[in-house]
């Protein structure tokens, strides 16, 4: 399709060099602008088409480029403006997409915006169900996770540091490789995402998150009880309660948690039976 | 608190605000914007101590597709203000006060999310005119309410004077303070049990207990066992595949995939 696809721009580009000055294509300024305000998209989320005015923004620059003719920009942003919304970060992939569409059309080929619509919508669901787990689910709380432990262990400011700019030069550096992938490869990388890698990149990494939880849960979630040497006096037995206490404790409060979230419980209320759960164990004398 | 400090407090209040909704450069995560706080009211220490506790806490707070989750800027933003700035709340009671603000912060957000449809729609005025400068003005106003979102509520708090802050926090009993300082590590557990629930499937709980018990029975640094577990995460795919190689659907995979890897080298 792509190899069609240029033979076609050829012919476009030497039927247009007989008119005036031949094809419009982005230049890397563009791609740069498109790839900086990538970085805004959810400014303007919504409750009614969501991301759309953001894709039409960060698209702004390529309309700008490619549609000199009023009418044609005038189609160009009402096209961006439908009902957009995916994972932030692997917008950029379809926004490449989108813009090798684009300067297909604008040079003459017969891209409609049926087409075009039906490659962003057919892209964002499955963006969507693999960015949000991997971005926000995986590397933003691996990557804080330790931040916090830095501090805590006592390298203060390099814990924020290395989370702010870790995070970002993952994300930056993905959006734009993504975004010029998808640009070069055109609508053909779906066919890419059939062959699996979607498939198997999502399995490591819900795999290492998953592995990644268990061990934050296992360092982080604590209920302080009381030793329990201030009820039992026999030195061997108290040990090896607490111990066993320790074990249990955080993963049978995660579970507990994760059981009263099924049961649709909102997370906001469990936070405030803990605390209450705290105030009268501290009372008691059970926390300590 | 000094002019110059105010003036930067509120500016992080507002990127904060900002970045909270585009939910991209992770200004407004606690490790992030309570550091900033921290350093704007020139006590760097406690910010960034006070930002790692609460970051513990608001690690599962995720919004995925439209759900919309309590609000982490807000409450970082305030709760480190009172914390670092002239109230000097201590880190318990700042970790208190950010479940009512996370709430109010959501709340807020639902809200604006809601009536921004209005300022949107300009945008589909500005196409049919086909005016771009006005699209992209359209964007950054919507951006800019989002940002007044946190900035509003921080200037109200700045109103108040430090000392009726602080006499309505010294009234709370000491059993409330310190059963609150005590369930903070219990606290943690609802974030990570929120994102479990979103991520873990059934096949994949053998990894959790995994990572569990060798964190629980061992000292090993989280950044060897992450290290570990990402060589081992994706070693086991290879493998899997490897062995399911021969069948229909996976055949030509490999294939694909180092074109894919090829074209992002090429770039």
């Amino acid at each position: 399709m792509t190899c069609k696809g240029e033979e076609a721009l050829i012919k476009t580009m030497t039927h247009s060099d007989s008119n005036n000055g031949g094809p419009i294509r982005l230049r890397s300024s563009d791609f740069l602008r498109i790839f900086w305000r990538s970085s805004f998209e959810q400014g303007s989320w919504n409750f009614e088409r969501m991301q759309n005015v953001g894709f039409a923004y960060i698209m702004a620059p390529a309309i700008n480029r490619l549609y000199p003719d009023l009418n044609d920009r005038k189609q160009a942003m009402k096209r961006h403006l439908q009902f957009f919304n995916t994972a932030p970060i692997m917008q950029s992939l379809i926004t490449g997409v989108v813009l090798s569409m684009e300067e297909q059309k604008a040079n003459g080929l017969p891209v409609s915006d049926e087409s075009i619509n039906s490659v962003k919508t057919a892209m964002m669901g499955p963006m969507g169900g693999f960015g949000d787990p991997v971005w926000l689910g995986t590397v933003r709380p691996v990557l804080s996770a330790f931040a916090a432990s830095l501090v805590l262990t006592g390298f203060g400011i390099w814990g924020p540091i290395l989370f702010f700019f870790a995070w970002n030069i993952l994300r930056l550096a993905f959006r734009y490789l993504t975004q010029m992938a998808g640009y070069r490869r055109g609508a053909d990388i779906i066919n890419v995402f059939n062959t699996g890698i979607i498939k198997n990149a999502g399995n490591a990494t819900s795999i290492f998150g998953t592995f990644m939880m268990g061990a934050i849960v296992a360092r982080w979630v604590k209920v302080d009880f009381a030793s329990v040497s201030t009820f039992i006096s026999n030195h061997t037995l108290v040990q090896v309660l607490n111990s066993t206490v320790d074990v249990l404790a955080p993963i049978g409060l995660t579970f507990a948690c994760i059981w009263l979230i099924r049961k649709q419980v909102s997370p906001i209320w469990i936070i405030l039976g803990l605390f209450l759960l705290g105030i009268l164990g501290y009372m008691v004398g059970v926390l300590v | 608190m000094s002019f110059g400090s105010s003036i930067l407090v509120m500016l992080i209040a507002f990127v904060v605000g900002v970045d909270g909704i585009l939910d991209e450069w992770q200004i407004f995560q606690p490790i992030v914007a309570c550091t900033l706080i921290g350093a704007a009211c020139g006590n760097l220490t406690a910010g960034i101590i006070f930002g790692a506790t609460l970051q513990m806490i608001t690690i599962g707070w995720i919004n995925v597709g439209a759900a919309v989750a309590p609000d982490i800027g807000l409450p970082a933003v305030v709760s480190a203000l009172l914390v670092c700035g002239p109230v000097a709340l201590s880190i318990k009671h700042g970790i208190a006060l950010t479940i009512p603000l996370a709430v109010v912060g959501q709340l807020l957000n639902v809200f604006i999310r809601k009536t921004i449809v209005k300022i949107t729609h300009q945008a589909d005025q500005a196409a049919a005119t086909g005016d771009l400068a006005r699209l992209t003005r359209v964007h950054l106003l919507s951006m800019g309410v989002q940002g007044l979102r946190v900035l509003i509520p921080t200037i109200l708090v700045m109103l108040i004077s430090p000392p009726a802050i602080k006499m309505v926090i010294d009234d709370i009993p000491n059993a409330v303070t310190n059963g609150i300082a005590v369930s903070v590590g219990m606290i943690a557990a609802v974030g990570f049990a929120n994102l479990i629930n979103m991520m873990v499937s059934r096949s994949l709980w053998l990894w959790f207990f995994l990572g569990f018990l060798i964190a629980i029975f061992t000292h090993i640094s989280i950044f060897i066992l992450a290290a570990a577990g990402l060589i081992v995460a994706i070693s086991y795919v290879w493998v899997m595949n490897k062995r399911h190689g021969s069948s229909a659907d996976d055949g030509g995979s490999g294939d694909d995939l180092d074109d894919f890897d090829k074209e992002l080298d090429d770039l």
